[in-house]
């Protein structure tokens, strides 16, 4: 019997597929003195489907630390997220995780 | 101002000087979503369609402008038909379409007005008056020191467009709040 594989992917491409899966893209939203605590938990609980209690602790750590690391994606969805948030109106960083 | 839930609708009793303002949002909305970001103010472009994100993802100029122009084609979208309908509710109440009355007159031309706003529609409208409020303290310079200013006496020391301006945010988050508050019901 004769099985066909999948040729093995060369190096670069290799990397390249593991860049896009890995989960390493910080999400992080910066403190602003226009934007209501209220509303910034409801843009919490709408783009990153988080309970009324995380939306809560995240607003808190960007009302009281002036920014707060909301999500670690792949970068993919890191964009998402930064393109959803920043439709909202708050203001909304990503970078790459150390 | 006044907000209630009758069923799937929130429904907001403005007065008189209540629906000139948020008529006025509403114009200024409708003719800035219609304007790429680079056709904007500097500042109001600033405030909605900010780079910062971009640059600290490593976007090239031309991965940004896309990035930028995909931001404004959701915003227009998803915004601009209902902001246009919201607007033309406001008009109707008017005695000639469009209200020309002084926002002092001490006898209202109409009765209390209502707004009616479908609430798989909330997300929209308060996103919205957000943008205006954001592209008001970013034009007029409006940071922590002026939005803490509550007393008369703190905000007679603005000048009287910056007054104005803070005043604006100010009717606009009660709005939001009550919106958020009724639809979280």
């Amino acid at each position: 019997m004769n099985i066909e594989t999948l040729p093995e992917l060369d190096e670069k491409t290799g990397e390249k597929v593991k860049e896009a899966f890995e989960k390493n893209w910080n999400v992080i939203v910066l403190n602003d003195p226009i934007n209501l605590m209220s509303y910034v938990i409801f843009v919490f609980m709408r783009v990153l489907a988080f309970n009324k209690e995380k939306a809560t602790k995240h607003m808190l750590e960007v009302h009281q630390q002036g920014k707060s690391l909301v999500a670690t994606e792949t970068r993919e969805r890191a964009e998402l997220y930064h393109q959803q948030i920043q439709a909202h109106g708050l203001s909304v960083t990503i970078e790459q995780s150390s | 101002m006044r907000l209630k839930r009758e069923n799937d609708t929130l429904v907001f009793t403005l007065s008189l000087p209540e629906r000139r303002i948020l008529a006025h949002v509403l114009r200024e909305l409708i003719a800035k979503y219609q304007l790429k970001p680079h056709e904007l103010d500097a500042r109001t472009a600033a405030a909605w369609y900010s780079r910062r994100g971009c640059d600290t993802a490593g976007m090239s100029a031309e991965e940004t402008k896309e990035w930028l122009e995909h931001l404004h084609a959701f915003k227009k979208g998803t915004c601009l038909l209902r902001l246009e309908e919201w607007k033309a509710q406001l008009d109707s109440g008017s005695v000639n379409g469009n209200d020309n009355s002084t926002i002092l007159c001490p006898i209202p031309l109409t009765d209390p007005h209502s707004l009616r706003i479908p609430t798989d529609h909330a997300t929209v409208f308060v996103t919205a008056i957000n943008d205006y409020r954001l592209a008001a303290a970013a034009r007029h310079d409006i940071g922590q020191v002026e939005m803490d200013a509550h007393s008369p006496w703190q905000l007679a020391r603005l000048p009287p467009l910056r007054q104005q301006a803070v005043l604006e945010i100010h009717f606009l988050a009660w709005i939001i709040e009550e919106s958020l508050r009724v639809t979280e019901k």
